[in-house]
């Protein structure tokens, strides 16, 4: 008894002691020790090996010169840059959008690489360095404004395009520092946005989505791959200014309804899918903060009329003669005059009758003086009566430098406006738009000039200017 | 204590001379080696089938109707090697046959397998239902099993077709399969083979004396402390298979004073590396058995098994990958701080407590009441990437032949970029993982991958009784009352954040609360997440036989009824399936009913006859009655009882030189059901979101019908005392019987109810499940000098793919609208669904051993090699269901190689097995 009792004992030690003398893979596995080490190994060499720096306007540039086609790059450069997008919420797929500089970025461009869940290793924000050696610029749609690096060509009838990095190449061309920045989005306005901005991350403030698209969802079922959405903003200018969002039917975030209210919206400038237009495209929904009451674009009513005139106490055809106002004859006998048609009275230039090759007439308003603090519009309406040539035109001028006598001694300014053309039917008043002159300050003329021809029927027509008006506030 | 149950058993033999003529036959039997007599040796008249039992002197004796003239008596115990004597009986006289001596079968060629074997077990659980019944039959003394269970397993042959949840697998007379698929968990006692040696088989229809048993029968193994003979052993092995170490140790004291004994082993197995590649093995066995005899009537026993293990598993591939790295590859591992980490890795943990009375009631009643508890989990660890691209350098689109298959013209370049890749690495890139999930990090975002465990925790309760009379000399009756309840809880749970922060409990894929009780919950290292249910299952059971012996004929009859329920709570709340998930589900109940019976007809000693039948209905298992409890409580269409109709009759031949049986067999399954889960492409619907034609899906397939016919045959020679020879021939066809519905439900689908494809045309398409034709030659050589060796050839044949039964519904060829796709050929459509039957193969396995006595100790050693030829052969494979209609198979079929080919196991090379041994 006491033999075998000994003999478990020695047993139970035994088995115990082989159960811990055991070499297998255990639960434990700790952080790899080499992180990152191969890719720090490659930044170093990049950087001790005294390859040149390019900046990115460099580089676009390089494909603007050729014409268009892509470059091959076959010098040792690099570029440094900051991840702009994520694709986190699928809103990219195997591309990211690069910018300059974390902060007042100046230029942007894309890497397209055959990668997915980029973000998970190029994450928003990161500096990385490329190494341009063997890698190609052009564009993936030619003519899109997108400079786009990528890893080889591929040519149809469209023309050349670049291709995406294969994972080999990602490996060694696209290298991460340790360094993720926080990027500050460049405060843009709708108008500012221009192609200089694609691939940039910037932030729009005061702005809301159409109101017909309260209750509507980032993403409409309707479409098969990217829905716009349209923003407005207000200002101080009368109406909104208006942009599109693009987001993609693979976005996590497209059955989210969109916010309601107004405010900020972070994004990265990039372009539709067919190209046909600049779009801001979400990395995620965390950059939108629009829960503020939505804002009432400036109309009429709120801006004060400081000029009117609407013709309609002159007498019928009789000369444009009223105080303040210039009416005057730069070459032939035709001058403005008041007619009636409809009831209605308005300014008519007709050259017809007057016999001169060549009439320019011009009719001035009084002067305006606009301080540099008030918003101001123009606005008036147009009509044509038989213009048959592309040489019979109405220009809209302004001046700051009219002496209110000495027209041809001024400094004139077009303003755009809309006009009346030759399929306009006759004596159909068109509006011209609310023509800004808020950037104006000082004493303003504004002149209706119109050149036309006496003697040919088909060269002489008439214009008709109504219901001239400036608003202020 | 001995004098007494001595004492007791020559009474029990004097009752028979009471009643017998003068006619005896009696003897002893002692050890060869120590001259020690042998207790508890079969004593056999192989021509009347009359048998005895010797005792604690090692003798026995027949006294009633003992049979006159020419016989052989078969002595046989386990651990020894068998012996046959031909005796000449004569009327009135006394034949006394003293001192037959058995060796002890130094071979130990039961053990050398059994440990091979079913330690592939821990492997049993991928997707290609491989499986392996040699725990089943490795006991079992007829050549056909033998050969089954020994030679034929590593080609995952299934006995007459049917898998190992046909037979019921007891220690101390509880039922071990899991109510969850049905099978039993081999693992949860594996590397205690030293003391899991005690075994009753029944194999197929024939009666057990503990439960009524399935279509494949039944084994028993019992761990009753008392039943050990009195010693210890300790076992040392070196292979390159599963593992690459084990060590046994085991101790028994035999029946102590005071009515004690006791019976402790314990194991350890552990390698860095199988077979294949980054397969790990870790583990550990502990055993104890405690009996208290308080008399002769009455012992109780208990035992505890604790037995945890882990293991790196290993993937299926297509033939592609294998033609370019070899039939070793995993892709499931990868170097992490250059050491290799598998990602799934299976972990049990189940203990088991055991309680047992023994209590005899009379000479000839017993009863054995039994008390069972286990506890515990059982963990599949995995990769998850919820922000991440599949970590699997095999997934498809890093494989060259994605490349060739371009839709637009094949991309060589390409392809030889990926091929170069996969040859150079083509393994998980742990540090990516790793630098992922850090990168987020940085932005404060959640893990882009994790590693999570698909668990199992169960807890069940078994009790039982079972009573066993001989009424008469010729009558035993059986029955027992089994009542089993099992709580089941199954949840997902983060094993290791991979250097991340958390993980978000939303489905990645589609942004679907996994549990709208907790949105958007962040979980940590521990955190259970995903789903999380419980299931509720209760048995009661109950089982009455009676068996009748004579000369002539052996008669059987059994029969069993069973109620079953099942019941699902749900944790958490599926934002698809909001009214269907949350809380406790219906309650199912299952009314099995079985029957059976048999005859044996001796028409003479050589000459025997058998015949079996049985009727089995039985409630689907756990895993074949809900369609998708990971998210809801729904359960198959139509579900019912799964029914199995079984018949065999065979012929068996005895002479003193030969030993043969021929059987023919026939079993019908019926009602019985499939779910598979998997990653579907090319649908046609328009009831998925968004009119995606991809989706991950549920396929449901029910109302399943097959059939299994074969012929089994078994023959050994002892040609001389120290050769025998061996043959064994199995030819079977297993196949589908009907056309069976199916259905598929997916959280991405727009309609709740699934989507239903009708029927799936897989009638007289063959049944997966290893091959269904083997052949085996041998022969043994047993030196007296205690060496020996043995060699068989095994060839295998008609083993077949399982096949997608989605490509085979109208979804193969119905576009959107319902109708036939516009370029449909049925020509070819018939050549793309035809069932790939895999190339033929011959095995070869060599084994030997010699064995010593040293003083009082007896030290062993052999070695095995299988597969000499180191030939390669797929083991059994699958169809993707990724190719799930006519157009898409098409077109990946014209590829040279197809981007989604079908998956395959492939068998072991070369492999070698060395064991020693101490026994004293």
């Amino acid at each position: 008894m006491i033999k075998t009792n000994k003999f478990l004992a020695f047993l139970m030690i035994s088995a115990l002691t082989i159960a811990n003398i055991s070499c297998v893979q255990s639960d434990d596995f700790s952080v790899p020790d080499n992180l990152g080490a191969e890719e720090n190994k490659a930044l170093d060499a990049l950087l001790s090996r005294g390859a040149t720096e390019v900046s990115m306007a460099e580089l676009k540039l390089k494909y603007a010169n050729n014409y268009k086609k892509p470059v091959l790059i076959d010098t040792d450069v690099y570029i440094k840059a900051y991840i702009s997008s994520s694709d986190k919420e699928g809103s990219f797929f195997k591309e990211v959008f690069l910018q300059d500089a974390p902060e007042n970025p100046t230029a942007g461009i894309k890497i397209i690489l055959n990668q997915v869940d980029i973000y998970n290793q190029f994450n928003w924000g990161r500096e990385v360095y490329i190494q341009l050696k063997g890698l190609y610029i052009g564009e993936e749609r030619v003519g899109n404004g997108m400079i786009t690096i990528g890893g080889n060509t591929s040519t149809d009838q469209y023309g050349t395009t670049v291709q995406r990095l294969t994972e080999n190449q990602r490996a060694q061309h696209l290298l991460r520092s340790q360094n993720s920045m926080q990027l500050v989005p460049l405060n843009l306005k709708f108008s500012d946005v221009n192609i200089g901005h694609l691939g940039i991350y910037v932030q729009f403030n005061a702005v809301e989505f159409l109101d017909d698209l309260v209750g509507k969802r980032y993403f409409d079922p309707a479409q098969d791959f990217d829905t716009l959405r349209a923003m407005q903003a207000c200002s101080n200018d009368i109406g909104y200014s208006y942009f599109n969002l693009e987001t993609s039917s693979f976005a996590a975030f497209k059955e989210a309804l969109l916010p309601t209210g107004n405010g900020t919206i972070k994004g990265i400038i990039s372009k539709t899918f067919d190209d046909s237009a600049i779009v801001l495209v979400l990395n995620d929904l965390e950059g939108i903060n629009m829960t503020g009451s939505r804002c009432t674009p400036m109309s009429i009513e709120n801006y004060n009329i400081v000029f009117k005139e609407d013709f309609e106490l002159d007498v019928d055809d009789t000369n444009v003669n009223k105080e303040g106002w210039t009416n005057f004859a730069q070459t032939g006998k035709a001058i403005w005059k008041t007619q009636i048609s409809d009831e209605n009275k308005f300014a008519e230039f007709n050259p017809m009758g007057s016999g001169n090759t060549s009439n320019i007439g011009w009719l001035i308003i009084p002067g305006y003086n606009k301080n540099s603090k008030s918003y101001a519009y123009l606005n008036f309406k147009a009509a044509q009566y038989q213009v048959r040539s592309s040489t019979n035109t109405l220009e809209v001028l302004i001046s700051k430098d009219y002496d209110g006598a000495n027209v041809m001694a001024a400094t004139w300014q077009p303003l755009e406006a809309t006009l009346p053309s030759q399929n306009s039917h006759s004596h159909e008043f068109i509006d011209s738009g609310l023509i800004d002159l808020s950037s104006y300050e000082g004493m303003l003329y504004i002149a209706f000039k119109v050149t036309g021809n006496g003697r040919a029927n088909s060269l002489s027509g008439a214009y008709l200017i109504d219901d001239i008006l400036i608003l202020e506030k | 204590m001995k004098k007494s149950s001595t004492i007791f058993l020559f009474g029990f033999f004097s009752v028979f001379t009471a009643v017998a003529q003068e006619t005896v036959v009696k003897g002893s039997v002692i050890d060869g080696m120590n001259h020690e007599p042998i207790p508890n040796v079969t004593i056999t008249i192989e021509e009347t089938l009359q048998t005895s039992q010797t005792d604690a002197e090692g003798k026995f004796s027949f006294t009633s109707n003992v049979p006159l003239g020419e016989h052989i008596l078969k002595v046989e115990k386990r651990g020894y090697i068998t012996k046959r004597f031909p005796i000449i009986i004569n009327e009135g006289q006394i034949l006394d046959i003293s001192d037959m001596m058995l060796d002890i079968n130094v071979a130990d060629s039961v053990d050398l397998y059994t440990i091979t074997l079913s330690d592939d077990e821990l492997n049993d659980d991928t997707t290609g239902g491989a499986d392996n019944i040699s725990g089943l039959l490795q006991s079992s003394q007829d050549v056909f099993q033998r050969t089954v269970a020994f030679e034929f397993s590593s080609s995952f042959f299934n006995m007459r077709g049917l898998d190992s949840e046909n037979a019921s697998v007891l220690i101390n007379g509880i039922e071990m399969n899991k109510l969850y698929n049905g099978r039993p968990q081999w693992n949860n006692w594996g590397g205690l083979n030293d003391v899991f040696r005690n075994q009753e088989l029944a194999t197929n229809l024939s009666p057990s004396n503990f439960t009524f048993g399935g279509a494949l029968g039944s084994t028993n193994t019992d761990t009753r402390a008392s039943e050990y003979r009195k010693g210890g052993r300790i076992t040392y092995s070196l292979s390159d298979r599963s593992y690459t170490n084990r060590a046994i140790g085991s101790y028994a004291t035999g029946l102590m004073e005071g009515g004690w004994a006791i019976a402790i082993a314990a194991g350890k197995r552990w390698g860095e590396e199988g077979y294949q590649d980054a397969t790990f093995y870790d583990s550990n066995a502990f055993f104890a058995s405690v009996e208290k005899k308080i008399n002769d009537q009455h012992s109780f026993n208990f035992t505890g098994i604790y037995a945890p293990n882990r293991r790196g598993k290993s993937s299926p591939n297509t033939q592609e990958i294998y033609d370019l790295k070899g039939i070793k590859y995993n892709e499931y591992w990868g170097y992490q701080n250059g050491e290799k980490r598998n990602s799934r890795v299976k972990e049990v943990n189940e203990p088991i407590l055991m309680l047992n009375y023994y209590w005899k009631l009379s000479n000839k009643t017993t009863l054995q009441t039994n008390l069972g508890y286990q506890f515990g989990k059982t963990g599949n660890s995995r990769l998850d990437y919820p922000g991440g691209a599949n970590p699997s350098a095999a997934y498809y689109q890093k494989l060259p032949s994605y490349a060739l298959a371009d839709p637009k013209s094949p991309d060589y370049a390409k392809a030889y970029q990926l091929e170069q890749n996969f040859l150079k690495d083509g393994q998980i890139d742990w540090n990516r993982i790793y630098d992922a999930n850090m990168t987020n990090n940085i932005s404060g975002l959640n893990a882009a991958y994790a590693l999570y465990e698909d668990r199992n925790d169960d807890t069940q309760l078994t009790g039982n009784t079972i009573l066993t009379s001989d009424i008469t000399d010729h009558i035993t009756i059986n029955s027992s009352i089994n009542y089993r309840h099992l709580k089941s809880e199954n949840f997902a749970q983060i094993k290791d954040l991979l250097g991340a922060i958390g993980v978000l409990n939303v489905d990645s894929f589609d942004n679907i609360q996994y549990d709208l009780q907790n949105p958007n919950r962040i979980v940590g290292e521990g955190d259970r997440f995903r789903y999380n249910y419980i299931l509720y299952a209760q048995v009661i059971s109950g089982f009455a036989q009676a068996q009748f012996k004579y000369n002539k004929v052996d008669l059987f009859a059994a029969l069993s009824i069973s109620n079953t329920t099942y019941q699902r709570e749900g944790l958490y709340q599926h934002e698809i399936y909001v009214d269907n998930s949350f809380g406790k589900g219906e309650k199912l109940s299952f009314t099995g009913f079985g029957a059976k019976g048999g005859l044996t007809y001796k028409i003479t000693g050589k000459h025997l006859l058998n015949f079996n039948a049985g009727y089995i209905s039985k409630a689907p298992s756990l895993r074949n009655t809900y369609s998708n409890s990971r998210e809801n409580h729904n359960v198959v269409k139509n579900i019912t009882q799964e029914k199995i109709t079984s018949v065999d009759a065979s012929y068996i031949f005895r002479s003193s030189i030969v030993k043969a049986k021929l059987t023919g067999y026939y079993s019908k399954i019926e009602d019985a059901n499939e779910i598979s889960f998997y990653y579907a492409d090319g649908l046609s619907s328009f009831e998925i979101s968004e009119n995606q034609t991809s989706a991950f899906v549920q396929e449901i397939l029910f109302g399943i019908n097959k059939t299994n016919f074969g012929a089994e045959f078994g023959m050994e020679a002892q040609v001389t005392p120290t050769i025998k020879l061996k043959g064994v021939a199995a030819v079977g066809q297993y196949t589908y019987a009907n056309n069976p519905n199916l259905y598929l439900t997916s959280s991405s689908f727009t309609n709740v109810n699934g989507l239903d494809f009708g029927q799936a045309i897989l009638k007289n398409y063959r049944l997966a499940g290893g091959p269904q034709t083997a052949y085996s030659l041998g022969f043994e050589y047993r030196d007296p000098d205690y060496w020996w060796f043995g060699a068989t050839a095994n060839i295998f044949d008609n083993t077949y793919l399982d096949i997608s039964p989605l490509i085979r519904t109208r979804n193969f060829y119905a576009d959107a609208d319902g109708l036939p796709f516009n370029d449909y050929d049925p020509e070819l459509a018939r050549q793309l669904l035809k069932q790939e039957k895999f190339d033929d193969y011959m095995i070869v396995n060599l084994v030997g051993g010699k064995s010593w006595k040293i003083n009082n100790y007896f030290v062993g050693f052999f070695a095995s090699i299988n597969n000499v030829l180191d030939v390669a052969y797929k083991t059994g494979g699958f169809e993707q269901g990724r190719n799930a209609n006519y157009r898409t198979l098409k077109k990946d079929a014209s590829n040279d190689i197809p981007v989604f080919g079908s998956k395959y196991w492939y068998g072991r090379g070369a492999t070698y097995f060395l064991n020693g041994y101490v026994r004293f």
